[in-house]
Protein backbone atom coordinates (compact mmCIF):
# COMPACT_ATOMS: atom_id res chain seq x y z
CA UNK A 1 0.00 0.00 0.00
CA UNK A 2 1.24 3.44 -0.59
CA UNK A 3 4.05 5.11 1.61
CA UNK A 4 3.92 2.11 3.35
CA UNK A 5 7.31 0.35 4.66
CA UNK A 6 7.60 -3.79 4.92
CA UNK A 7 9.02 -5.02 8.35
CA UNK A 8 10.30 -8.00 9.00
CA UNK A 9 9.03 -9.32 12.61
CA UNK A 10 10.85 -11.58 14.90
CA UNK A 11 9.87 -13.01 18.29
CA UNK A 12 10.96 -15.50 20.99
CA UNK A 13 8.70 -17.11 23.19
CA UNK A 14 11.38 -17.68 26.04
CA UNK A 15 14.84 -17.03 27.54
CA UNK A 16 17.20 -19.17 25.46
CA UNK A 17 14.72 -20.23 22.82
CA UNK A 18 15.37 -19.91 19.10
CA UNK A 19 14.08 -16.54 17.24
CA UNK A 20 11.23 -17.27 15.20
CA UNK A 21 10.38 -15.32 11.79
CA UNK A 22 6.88 -14.67 12.76
CA UNK A 23 5.81 -12.72 9.20
CA UNK A 24 5.43 -9.47 8.07
CA UNK A 25 3.88 -5.93 8.93
CA UNK A 26 3.24 -2.87 6.40
CA UNK A 27 3.43 0.63 8.16
CA UNK A 28 3.87 4.27 7.83
CA UNK A 29 6.19 4.52 11.03
CA UNK A 30 7.98 2.20 12.97
CA UNK A 31 6.83 3.41 16.06
CA UNK A 32 3.27 1.73 13.87
CA UNK A 33 5.29 -1.21 12.99
CA UNK A 34 5.86 -2.37 16.53
CA UNK A 35 2.19 -1.46 17.76
CA UNK A 36 0.88 -3.53 14.64
CA UNK A 37 3.62 -6.42 15.21
CA UNK A 38 2.04 -6.16 19.23
CA UNK A 39 -1.14 -6.81 18.20
CA UNK A 40 -0.93 -9.01 14.99
CA UNK A 41 1.17 -11.90 16.41
CA UNK A 42 -0.43 -11.81 19.18
CA UNK A 43 -0.84 -16.14 19.62
CA UNK A 44 1.82 -15.71 21.97
CA UNK A 45 3.49 -13.85 25.29
CA UNK A 46 6.66 -13.10 23.90
CA UNK A 47 9.76 -12.79 25.62
CA UNK A 48 11.27 -10.92 23.16
CA UNK A 49 9.67 -9.56 19.64
CA UNK A 50 11.33 -7.01 17.32
CA UNK A 51 10.39 -5.72 14.10
CA UNK A 52 13.05 -5.04 10.94
CA UNK A 53 12.40 -3.01 7.80
CA UNK A 54 12.49 -5.37 5.57
CA UNK A 55 14.91 -2.84 3.15
CA UNK A 56 17.48 -3.08 5.94
CA UNK A 57 17.48 -7.19 6.51
CA UNK A 58 20.72 -7.92 4.08
CA UNK A 59 20.76 -11.24 2.79
CA UNK A 60 24.45 -12.93 3.14
CA UNK A 61 24.38 -15.33 -0.07
CA UNK A 62 26.05 -18.76 0.20
CA UNK A 63 29.66 -17.99 -1.22
CA UNK A 64 29.91 -14.60 -2.01
CA UNK A 65 30.87 -13.00 2.01
CA UNK A 66 34.74 -13.36 0.99
CA UNK A 67 34.77 -11.51 -2.13
CA UNK A 68 32.72 -8.47 -0.53
CA UNK A 69 35.45 -8.14 1.96
CA UNK A 70 38.01 -5.67 1.25
CA UNK A 71 41.92 -6.80 0.79
CA UNK B 1 13.52 -22.39 -13.51
CA UNK B 2 12.10 -25.88 -13.83
CA UNK B 3 9.37 -26.58 -15.59
CA UNK B 4 5.67 -27.28 -14.06
CA UNK B 5 6.08 -31.03 -14.58
CA UNK B 6 9.81 -30.70 -13.26
CA UNK B 7 8.66 -28.95 -10.10
CA UNK B 8 5.46 -30.73 -9.26
CA UNK B 9 8.17 -33.76 -9.04
CA UNK B 10 10.23 -31.61 -6.94
CA UNK B 11 7.66 -30.66 -4.72
CA UNK B 12 6.35 -34.40 -4.16
CA UNK B 13 9.87 -35.08 -3.42
CA UNK B 14 9.43 -32.77 -0.86
CA UNK B 15 10.74 -29.53 -1.37
CA UNK B 16 9.99 -26.19 0.05
CA UNK B 17 9.27 -22.77 -1.45
CA UNK B 18 10.41 -19.46 -0.13
CA UNK B 19 10.06 -17.14 -2.61
CA UNK B 20 8.33 -15.80 -5.49
CA UNK B 21 11.37 -16.60 -7.90
CA UNK B 22 11.39 -19.82 -7.03
CA UNK B 23 7.54 -20.31 -8.20
CA UNK B 24 6.33 -21.50 -12.02
CA UNK B 25 3.46 -19.38 -13.39
CA UNK B 26 1.49 -22.30 -12.37
CA UNK B 27 2.62 -22.50 -8.92
CA UNK B 28 1.80 -19.22 -8.33
CA UNK B 29 -1.50 -19.11 -9.93
CA UNK B 30 -2.57 -22.40 -7.71
CA UNK B 31 -1.52 -20.92 -4.24
CA UNK B 32 -2.93 -17.70 -5.14
CA UNK B 33 -5.99 -18.67 -6.16
CA UNK B 34 -6.31 -20.85 -2.81
CA UNK B 35 -4.75 -18.01 -0.25
CA UNK B 36 -7.88 -15.77 -1.34
CA UNK B 37 -10.37 -18.22 -0.38
CA UNK B 38 -8.69 -18.29 2.73
CA UNK B 39 -8.55 -14.94 3.19
CA UNK B 40 -12.15 -14.11 1.86
CA UNK B 41 -13.02 -16.87 4.22
CA UNK B 42 -11.37 -15.77 7.57
CA UNK B 43 -12.28 -11.94 6.35
CA UNK B 44 -16.29 -12.81 6.12
CA UNK B 45 -16.35 -14.78 8.98
CA UNK B 46 -15.91 -12.26 11.29
CA UNK B 47 -19.10 -9.96 10.04
CA UNK B 48 -20.90 -12.70 10.18
CA UNK B 49 -20.09 -13.69 13.72
CA UNK B 50 -20.26 -10.21 14.93
CA UNK B 51 -24.02 -9.63 15.34
CA UNK B 52 -24.93 -12.77 17.52
CA UNK B 53 -21.75 -11.76 19.50
CA UNK B 54 -23.95 -9.18 20.90
CA UNK B 55 -26.36 -11.41 21.95
CA UNK B 56 -24.84 -13.78 23.62
CA UNK B 57 -25.97 -14.87 27.37
CA UNK B 58 -23.13 -13.18 29.44
CA UNK B 59 -20.42 -10.71 29.20
CA UNK B 60 -18.01 -13.71 29.50
CA UNK B 61 -19.47 -15.67 26.48
CA UNK B 62 -19.74 -12.20 25.12
CA UNK B 63 -15.75 -11.02 25.98
CA UNK B 64 -14.64 -14.56 24.04
CA UNK B 65 -16.98 -14.35 20.85
CA UNK B 66 -15.84 -10.91 19.73
CA UNK B 67 -12.40 -12.32 20.83
CA UNK B 68 -13.09 -15.02 18.04
CA UNK B 69 -13.97 -12.02 15.77
CA UNK B 70 -10.79 -10.52 16.36
CA UNK B 71 -8.75 -13.57 15.85
CA UNK B 72 -10.40 -14.01 12.50
CA UNK B 73 -9.34 -10.49 11.08
CA UNK B 74 -5.83 -11.14 12.07
CA UNK B 75 -5.96 -14.70 10.01
CA UNK B 76 -7.81 -12.73 7.39
CA UNK B 77 -4.67 -10.59 7.41
CA UNK B 78 -2.09 -13.18 7.04
CA UNK B 79 -3.53 -14.63 3.81
CA UNK B 80 -3.81 -10.88 2.71
CA UNK B 81 -0.20 -10.56 4.07
CA UNK B 82 1.08 -13.54 1.76
CA UNK B 83 -0.89 -12.59 -1.19
CA UNK B 84 0.74 -8.87 -0.92
CA UNK B 85 4.13 -10.72 -1.21
CA UNK B 86 2.98 -12.50 -4.25
CA UNK B 87 1.66 -8.76 -5.93
CA UNK B 88 -1.74 -8.16 -4.86
CA UNK B 89 -2.77 -5.21 -3.30
CA UNK B 90 -4.49 -5.47 0.17
CA UNK B 91 -5.95 -2.03 0.06
CA UNK B 92 -7.95 -3.38 -3.50
CA UNK B 93 -8.66 -6.97 -2.17
CA UNK B 94 -10.39 -5.84 1.10
CA UNK B 95 -11.60 -2.40 0.10
CA UNK B 96 -12.09 -1.93 -3.68
CA UNK B 97 -13.95 -5.39 -4.44
CA UNK B 98 -17.37 -5.95 -5.40
CA UNK B 99 -18.93 -8.25 -2.86
CA UNK B 100 -19.90 -10.82 -5.55
CA UNK B 101 -16.16 -10.58 -5.89
CA UNK B 102 -15.19 -11.95 -2.78
CA UNK B 103 -14.67 -15.85 -2.71
CA UNK B 104 -15.39 -16.60 1.18
CA UNK B 105 -17.03 -20.51 1.51
CA UNK B 106 -20.48 -20.20 1.41
CA UNK B 107 -21.76 -20.76 4.88
CA UNK B 108 -20.02 -17.22 5.69
CA UNK B 109 -22.84 -15.94 3.13
CA UNK B 110 -25.45 -16.90 5.75
CA UNK B 111 -27.06 -15.13 8.04
CA UNK B 112 -26.73 -16.62 11.90
CA UNK B 113 -29.99 -15.74 13.60
CA UNK B 114 -29.71 -16.55 17.04
CA UNK B 115 -26.92 -17.48 19.81
CA UNK B 116 -27.41 -21.31 19.00
CA UNK B 117 -26.56 -20.38 15.78
CA UNK B 118 -23.05 -18.99 16.22
CA UNK B 119 -22.15 -21.43 18.72
CA UNK B 120 -23.22 -24.56 16.08
CA UNK B 121 -21.00 -22.04 14.09
CA UNK B 122 -17.73 -22.36 15.95
CA UNK B 123 -18.37 -25.86 16.37
CA UNK B 124 -18.73 -27.14 12.62
CA UNK B 125 -17.47 -24.16 10.51
CA UNK B 126 -14.63 -23.26 12.30
CA UNK B 127 -13.92 -27.13 12.56
CA UNK B 128 -14.21 -27.09 8.88
CA UNK B 129 -11.63 -24.56 8.55
CA UNK B 130 -9.15 -26.30 11.27
CA UNK B 131 -9.37 -29.61 9.31
CA UNK B 132 -8.26 -27.42 6.08
CA UNK B 133 -5.80 -25.46 7.43
CA UNK B 134 -4.37 -28.28 10.00
CA UNK B 135 -3.68 -30.32 6.43
CA UNK B 136 -2.21 -27.09 4.66
CA UNK B 137 0.30 -26.30 7.94
CA UNK B 138 0.97 -30.07 7.93
CA UNK B 139 1.66 -30.73 3.68
CA UNK B 140 1.68 -27.33 2.26
CA UNK B 141 5.38 -26.88 0.27
CA UNK B 142 4.71 -22.84 0.79
CA UNK B 143 7.39 -22.22 4.12
CA UNK B 144 5.79 -18.63 4.63
CA UNK B 145 2.51 -20.15 4.89
CA UNK B 146 3.08 -23.48 7.03
CA UNK B 147 4.85 -20.29 9.73
CA UNK B 148 1.99 -18.08 10.03
CA UNK B 149 -0.69 -21.31 10.30
CA UNK B 150 1.17 -21.48 13.86
CA UNK B 151 -1.03 -18.41 15.22
CA UNK B 152 -4.23 -20.11 13.29
CA UNK B 153 -3.60 -22.86 14.33
CA UNK B 154 -3.66 -22.11 18.05
CA UNK B 155 -6.14 -19.60 18.02
CA UNK B 156 -8.90 -21.80 16.21
CA UNK B 157 -8.44 -24.42 18.95
CA UNK B 158 -9.93 -21.87 21.28
CA UNK B 159 -12.78 -20.72 18.70
CA UNK B 160 -13.57 -25.04 19.04
CA UNK B 161 -13.39 -25.16 22.18
CA UNK B 162 -15.79 -22.28 22.72
CA UNK B 163 -18.34 -23.86 19.99
CA UNK B 164 -18.29 -26.96 21.88
CA UNK B 165 -18.02 -25.35 25.74
CA UNK B 166 -21.46 -23.49 24.70
CA UNK B 167 -23.24 -26.06 22.29
CA UNK B 168 -22.80 -28.69 25.20
CA UNK B 169 -24.25 -25.78 27.79
CA UNK B 170 -27.44 -25.23 25.11
CA UNK B 171 -28.17 -29.02 24.69
CA UNK B 172 -28.20 -29.41 28.24
CA UNK B 173 -30.64 -26.76 29.43
CA UNK B 174 -34.06 -27.34 28.29
CA UNK B 175 -36.00 -29.13 25.80
CA UNK B 176 -36.00 -25.45 23.76
CA UNK B 177 -32.32 -24.82 23.63
CA UNK B 178 -31.61 -28.45 22.52
CA UNK B 179 -33.94 -28.01 19.91
CA UNK B 180 -32.54 -24.67 18.68
CA UNK B 181 -29.41 -26.23 19.01
CA UNK B 182 -30.71 -29.44 16.58
CA UNK B 183 -32.05 -26.53 14.01
CA UNK B 184 -29.17 -25.13 13.36
CA UNK B 185 -27.58 -28.50 13.07
CA UNK B 186 -30.01 -29.69 10.51
CA UNK B 187 -28.88 -26.49 7.80
CA UNK B 188 -25.66 -26.28 9.13
CA UNK B 189 -23.91 -30.13 8.99
CA UNK B 190 -25.26 -30.24 5.56
CA UNK B 191 -23.20 -27.03 4.76
CA UNK B 192 -19.91 -28.82 6.23
CA UNK B 193 -19.99 -31.51 4.41
CA UNK B 194 -20.12 -29.41 0.80
CA UNK B 195 -17.59 -27.10 2.51
CA UNK B 196 -14.82 -29.72 1.08
CA UNK B 197 -15.66 -29.57 -2.41
CA UNK B 198 -16.20 -31.72 -5.32
CA UNK B 199 -15.76 -35.49 -4.71
CA UNK B 200 -12.41 -37.09 -6.09
CA UNK B 201 -14.15 -39.21 -8.28
CA UNK B 202 -15.23 -36.26 -9.93
CA UNK B 203 -12.61 -33.03 -9.64
CA UNK B 204 -10.68 -32.47 -12.87
CA UNK B 205 -8.18 -30.02 -11.44
CA UNK B 206 -5.80 -31.43 -8.80
CA UNK B 207 -2.94 -28.70 -8.90
CA UNK B 208 -3.40 -27.57 -5.88
CA UNK B 209 -1.88 -31.26 -4.61
CA UNK B 210 0.12 -31.89 -7.44
CA UNK B 211 2.18 -28.37 -6.22
CA UNK B 212 1.81 -30.22 -2.87
CA UNK B 213 0.07 -26.60 -1.92
CA UNK B 214 -1.83 -29.00 0.73
CA UNK B 215 -1.34 -32.64 1.07
CA UNK B 216 -5.16 -34.41 1.55
CA UNK B 217 -7.88 -34.64 -1.11
CA UNK B 218 -11.38 -33.34 -0.47
CA UNK B 219 -12.82 -36.92 -0.04
CA UNK B 220 -10.01 -37.68 2.58
CA UNK B 221 -10.43 -33.50 4.61
CA UNK B 222 -14.33 -34.60 4.35
CA UNK B 223 -13.95 -37.82 5.96
CA UNK B 224 -11.41 -35.82 8.78
CA UNK B 225 -13.87 -33.55 9.62
CA UNK B 226 -16.52 -36.20 9.87
CA UNK B 227 -14.67 -38.51 12.30
CA UNK B 228 -14.48 -35.16 14.55
CA UNK B 229 -17.77 -34.17 13.84
CA UNK B 230 -19.86 -36.92 14.45
CA UNK B 231 -18.68 -38.13 17.66
CA UNK B 232 -19.61 -34.53 19.52
CA UNK B 233 -23.40 -34.92 17.70
CA UNK B 234 -23.61 -38.11 18.69
CA UNK B 235 -22.51 -36.90 22.42
CA UNK B 236 -24.90 -33.93 22.61
CA UNK B 237 -27.70 -36.14 20.76
CA UNK B 238 -27.90 -34.35 17.82
CA UNK B 239 -29.57 -35.90 14.76
CA UNK B 240 -27.32 -35.70 11.28
CA UNK B 241 -27.67 -37.56 7.77
CA UNK B 242 -24.60 -39.17 8.42
CA UNK B 243 -22.99 -42.62 10.51
CA UNK B 244 -19.82 -44.60 10.46
CA UNK B 245 -19.84 -47.42 8.16
CA UNK B 246 -17.61 -50.06 10.51
CA UNK B 247 -17.77 -52.33 7.28
CA UNK B 248 -16.42 -49.74 5.03
CA UNK B 249 -14.45 -48.52 8.02
CA UNK B 250 -15.80 -44.77 6.86
CA UNK B 251 -17.73 -42.37 7.57
CA UNK B 252 -21.02 -42.39 5.20
CA UNK B 253 -23.79 -39.77 4.42
CA UNK B 254 -27.34 -40.24 4.26
CA UNK B 255 -27.98 -38.79 1.20
CA UNK B 256 -26.96 -38.29 -2.00
CA UNK B 257 -24.15 -35.40 -2.13
CA UNK B 258 -24.70 -32.67 -3.72
CA UNK B 259 -28.39 -31.57 -3.30
CA UNK B 260 -29.98 -28.20 -3.87
CA UNK B 261 -30.66 -25.90 -0.87
CA UNK B 262 -33.07 -23.45 -0.38
CA UNK B 263 -31.54 -20.42 1.17
CA UNK B 264 -34.65 -18.33 2.05
CA UNK B 265 -35.52 -20.89 4.25
CA UNK B 266 -32.50 -22.60 4.83
CA UNK B 267 -33.51 -26.03 4.29
CA UNK B 268 -31.43 -28.71 2.35
CA UNK B 269 -33.80 -30.48 0.13
CA UNK B 270 -32.41 -34.12 0.67
CA UNK B 271 -34.49 -35.69 -2.62
CA UNK B 272 -33.46 -33.28 -4.64
CA UNK B 273 -29.95 -34.21 -5.94
CA UNK B 274 -28.07 -31.54 -8.07
CA UNK B 275 -24.47 -31.52 -9.74
CA UNK B 276 -21.58 -29.98 -8.50
CA UNK B 277 -21.36 -27.15 -11.41
CA UNK B 278 -25.05 -26.26 -9.91
CA UNK B 279 -23.35 -26.13 -5.99
CA UNK B 280 -20.75 -24.06 -7.99
CA UNK B 281 -22.76 -22.04 -9.70
CA UNK B 282 -24.55 -21.45 -6.33
CA UNK B 283 -21.36 -20.60 -4.66
CA UNK B 284 -20.58 -18.47 -7.52
CA UNK B 285 -24.12 -16.17 -6.93
CA UNK B 286 -23.09 -15.62 -3.05
CA UNK B 287 -25.51 -16.09 -0.30
CA UNK B 288 -28.65 -13.89 0.91
CA UNK B 289 -26.12 -12.15 3.64
CA UNK B 290 -23.47 -11.43 1.36
CA UNK B 291 -23.67 -7.83 0.30
CA UNK B 292 -24.24 -7.02 3.88
CA UNK B 293 -21.26 -8.64 5.66
CA UNK B 294 -18.55 -7.25 2.59
CA UNK B 295 -20.56 -3.41 3.22
CA UNK B 296 -19.88 -4.02 7.14
CA UNK B 297 -16.24 -4.83 6.58
CA UNK B 298 -16.11 -2.38 3.63
CA UNK B 299 -17.63 0.74 5.61
CA UNK B 300 -15.95 -0.65 8.97
CA UNK B 301 -19.51 0.67 10.13
CA UNK B 302 -21.79 -1.66 12.32
CA UNK B 303 -25.23 -1.17 13.33
CA UNK B 304 -26.34 -2.28 16.67
CA UNK B 305 -29.49 -3.16 18.31
CA UNK B 306 -30.14 -2.05 21.70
Amino acid sequence: MTGMTKYAVFGRRNEGDDTLHLGTVSAHSDRLAKTYAYNTYDEEDWNYLAVVREEDLLEVEHGNVRREVPQ
Amino acid sequence: MPTEKQLKKQLQNGKMIESEEEMTEGYKKALKRILLVSGDTELMSAPAYYDQSLNAPSIDARASCISVVQDELGHGHIAYRLLEDLGEDRQELIYEREPHEFRNTYGFDQHLENFAELVTAHGIFDRAGMVLLGDIYENTSYAPWKRALTKVEKEEQFHLRHGETWMRRLSNKSDKTHERLQDAVDWMFPMGVEWFGMSDDQKRNTEQLDYRIKGKSNDELRQDWLSRTLPLMEELDLDVPAHYDEEADEYVLEYDMPVAFDQENKEWRFDEPISWDDVIDRWRNRGPANEKYVNMIQSGEVSVQV
